[in-house]
């Protein structure tokens, strides 16, 4: 017994050593240490003293941030990172790129909650996470944005234009429809509610589309599910049973209509403002190019007269035409917009309706249609895919990553494979195919790495901005709604983006006699921009109510209410020499001559308050924010000259 | 229990038996060690494989770095309209002007960036020429105009140069 120690002790004792040795090695012989000696020499071929004892002592550094829950030691190699006179040294001295870190000081949010990484570790490999199961790899520089995500929390992400990207493309295709995504919980219904679709569309038509979306739209957003034809089947004829709800407004007998009136009427509404015709116009309504194969006569009519009535959330205004030009419309509509060839209509097979409608029923519920479509004979399941609240902290070791497996074995290749085909990462997922091109998968890849179920304390979340000020109510509020102004306008953070200016001042800015008149026969302020106000066949007593409310309710402080604009004699001439001397006429058509930049100005005097006109001059980004107009930094008597001249350019439309 | 005495003598029996099975579980620890060691070095070669995420977000940037990813959308908003696309000097509004918009495709070479700072801040009529170029100082800040020069060095740096894809 006492030999047999005696020859195992020897053993343990020169491990022990071993250990001892290793341990002093690996802690003071350490990369970190020799990155430190050099420092000094680096500073010196950069033209700086060796640092203050005050300011730099060696030994490891580190940021404490209890209240992110981190301890990041990166700046122990990273000696220069705050130092912009250390641009250009090599790494791991260099300073940090870019003015992120005068709005991200490193001693409040560290580095690691943008940068990812191991933020204790000081080995290289294990603090930029590339040791095998690491939790915390270093997220790849082209992927960064999604780190902004994790505290910016509204869809538009100033300065990370990807992440934005990628969240306005989650919003448009309504992924929170089916899943819970932090961020988006607006729900809405994606496609169009269905209880009239057995009368609006033919049956060969919804057998193609169900077939695949991309054979009749350039970018449907209907994604491509992978129905079995029997599938498919039963849900067409599920669907054509759903022919209009009660109380909807009766059809029109006559249909015969004039075709070539209808369509100068299709240019005069400016209906290509919204839809595109065969891949030109607008994105906001589906293409026309040949939606006579799709929808019936009959439902057209009644849509046109009224579309929210069966849409009640569509952005197509209700235009207020009359029953003779809708006809006149679809004539042109349905000898226009037809099919060059026709591919021949799909034998549809016929099978048992009540094992049909069983099968409808049970596709419906397999595939969430009703996760985007509204029916009100059905209940919409909710959420049927998985949450995606943590999606970005997922474990790289809980991803199976299919064949043929020549990624790399990332978080965000399994994301991004995962978005391009749902059904190559998985052969039973119920999620469609939406055909995305790959900087939209590579933007919503990175919008979903952002969520990482991190909790950050309220001090460093920034929320969406908010939507102030209440939509307008009552009559007015009505006319908002029929004529959908907001599909276009914005109005307090809301609305479309098609037109150019907020309408939030638009009572300032506006004169009420040429608001009136706009409304009632609109034309292009801008010369060359293709979206055009369409003529909403708006009446005259509307116009005026219109114009009215705005005077009230859209206005600003900056312009006195009632207060008349004086120009004093000469003062416009010395606005004639500042405009021609500032280049203005370089974006404005003033007279004959002028860019197409801005807004010709000739009808200034009637279209525009001068008092609003000044004071747009001397601070333009007040009145819209990402406006190019350059702001001068002109005297108010230099402004209030250039508008007084303005004022004298009094031209009607055209 | 009483601790053995260190045995100085080689003696066969029971302790060379331990002794052996402490060698061996050391040589076996040694041996897990290097091969666990090892085990992590093939699986970080993974890493050596494309991420397609990381490799669109690269296509789409078309060789440019970051802070010339961001000079461009600055470029794209404010200079584009007059200067075109690819900076020759033959954007959508340069038929309007007179004189024509500047060429910029190498613009930055040949006058230096501090005379192209001042032009972008103070517009071109502080540098002597028309003023149909407005003075941008108020609407970006040095940041972002510092960004707009590196995307004219990176970009346009010379006549060919914004034909690159």
């Amino acid at each position: 017994m006492r030999d047999s120690w005696g020859r195992a002790l020897p053993v343990l004792a020169g491990l022990l050593l071993i250990t001892v040795v290793l341990a002093f090695v690996r802690e003071y012989g350490s990369g970190w240490g020799r990155v430190q000696s050099r420092y000094p020499s680096v500073r010196a071929a950069h033209g700086l003293l060796p640092p203050a004892r005050d300011e730099f002592r060696p030994g490891v550094q580190q940021i404490y941030l209890p209240a992110l829950g981190r301890i990041d030691r990166c700046s122990t190699c990273h000696l220069g990172i705050d130092n912009p006179r250390l641009a250009g040294a090599p790494e791991p001295y260099t300073a940090h790129p870019g003015d992120y870190l005068e709005r991200h000081p490193p001693d409040r949010f560290g580095c690691t909650i943008c940068h990812g990484g191991e933020g204790a570790a000081l080995e290289e490999r294990e603090a930029h996470g590339r040791a095998r199961h690491s939790a915390s790899p270093l997220t790849p520089k082209e992927l960064i944005e999604s780190s902004c995500g994790v505290c910016h929390l509204g869809v538009e992400v100033p300065g990370a234009p990807l992440l934005s990207r990628g969240r306005r493309l989650m919003d448009e295709y309504s992924c929170q429809a089916c899943h819970e995504v932090p961020g988006l919980t607006t729900q809405k219904f994606l496609g169009p509610s269905w209880d009239d679709v057995g009368r609006k569309v033919t049956r060969e038509w919804l057998a193609r589309w169900l077939e695949d979306p991309h054979g009749y739209l350039k970018r449907p957003r209907m994604p491509r599910f992978r129905l079995r034809p029997a599938e498919r089947t039963a849900i067409v004829e599920f669907l054509l049973e759903f022919t209009g709800v009660p109380g909807e407004p009766g059809a029109s007998s006559a249909l015969e209509g004039n075709a070539e009136r209808g369509g100068v009427l299709f240019r005069e509404s400016r209906c290509i403002t919204c839809h595109s015709v065969r891949g030109r116009g607008g994105t906001i309504g589906p293409d026309l190019g040949t939606v006579a194969g799709k929808v019936t006569p009959e439902w057209l009519v009644q849509f046109i007269r009224n579309p929210h009535f069966f849409q009640p959330t569509t952005p197509m205004p209700r235009f207020g035409f009359t029953d003779g030009e809708i006809r006149d419309l679809i004539a042109y509509i349905l000898t226009e917009f037809v099919a060059e060839e026709e591919s021949a209509p799909r034998a549809v097979e016929r099978v048992d309706p009540a094992l049909l409608d069983r099968m409808g029923r049970e596709a419906f519920t397999r595939y969430g249609c009703l996760s985007c479509h509204a029916l009100a004979a059905m209940a919409s399941p909710g959420k049927i895919g998985p949450d995606l609240s943590r999606i970005g902290s997922r474990s790289v070791d809980e991803l199976v990553f299919a064949p043929p497996d020549t990624a790399a074995h990332t978080l965000s290749a399994w994301i991004f494979e995962k978005v391009r085909s749902p059904s190559a990462a998985d052969s039973t997922a119920r999620m469609p195919e939406y055909g995305f091109e790959e900087a939209d998968i590579a933007a919503i890849t990175v919008a979903l790495l952002s969520l990482r179920g991190e909790e950050v304390p309220e001090g460093f979340r920034v929320h969406a901005g908010d939507e102030g000020g209440h939509l307008p109510q009552g009559k007015a509020g009505e006319l908002f709604r029929n004529y959908r102004c907001l599909s276009c306008h914005q109005l307090y953070g809301r609305g479309g983006t098609i037109a150019r200016a907020p309408l939030d001042f638009e009572g300032s800015k506006a004169r009420r006699e040429w608001l009136v008149d706009y409304l009632e026969e609109p034309y292009a302020v801008r010369v060359l921009i293709p979206e055009r106000m369409p003529k909403l066949k708006i009446t005259r007593e509307e116009a005026e109510l219109l114009a009215d409310y705005m005077g009230l309710v859209f206005v600003s402080d900056r312009v006195a209410a009632g207060s008349e604009f004086r120009a004093s004699p000469g003062e416009a001439e010395a606005g004639r020499r500042s405009f021609e001397s500032r280049g203005c006429r370089g974006c404005h058509i003033l007279g004959e001559t002028g860019g197409y930049v801005g807004p010709q100005l000739n009808s200034t005097g009637i279209r525009l308050d001068a008092s609003w006109v000044t004071e747009w001059l001397l601070d333009p980004r007040h009145w819209v924010p990402e406006t190019i107009h350059p702001d001068y930094g002109m005297s108010r008597e230099e402004a209030h000259a250039l508008a007084a001249y303005l004022d004298t350019f009094r031209a009607g439309p055209r | 229990m009483r601790w053995p005495p260190i045995s100085t003598r080689f003696e066969p029996g029971p302790g060379r038996a331990l002794g052996s099975t402490a060698i061996r579980l050391g040589a076996a620890l040694v041996a897990v060690t290097a091969f666990s060691a090892d085990g992590c070095a093939r699986g970080d070669h993974r890493g050596e494989a494309p991420d397609p995420a990381v490799a669109a977000v690269a296509a789409e940037r078309a060789g440019l770095g970051e802070p010339a990813v961001r000079g461009r959308v600055l470029y794209s908003a404010y200079c584009e309209v007059c200067h075109g696309e690819k900076g020759a000097g033959d954007g959508f509004n340069a038929y309007n002007l007179d004189p024509r918009p500047a060429d910029l495709r190498g613009v930055l070479a040949a006058r230096g960036a501090a005379h192209i700072a001042h032009v972008i801040r103070d517009g071109s009529a502080s540098v002597g020429r028309s003023p149909l170029c407005p003075p941008f100082g108020r609407s970006l800040g040095e940041h972002e105009r510092e960004l707009l020069l590196v995307y004219l060095e990176e970009a346009l740096a010379a006549p060919g140069a914004g034909d690159a894809p």
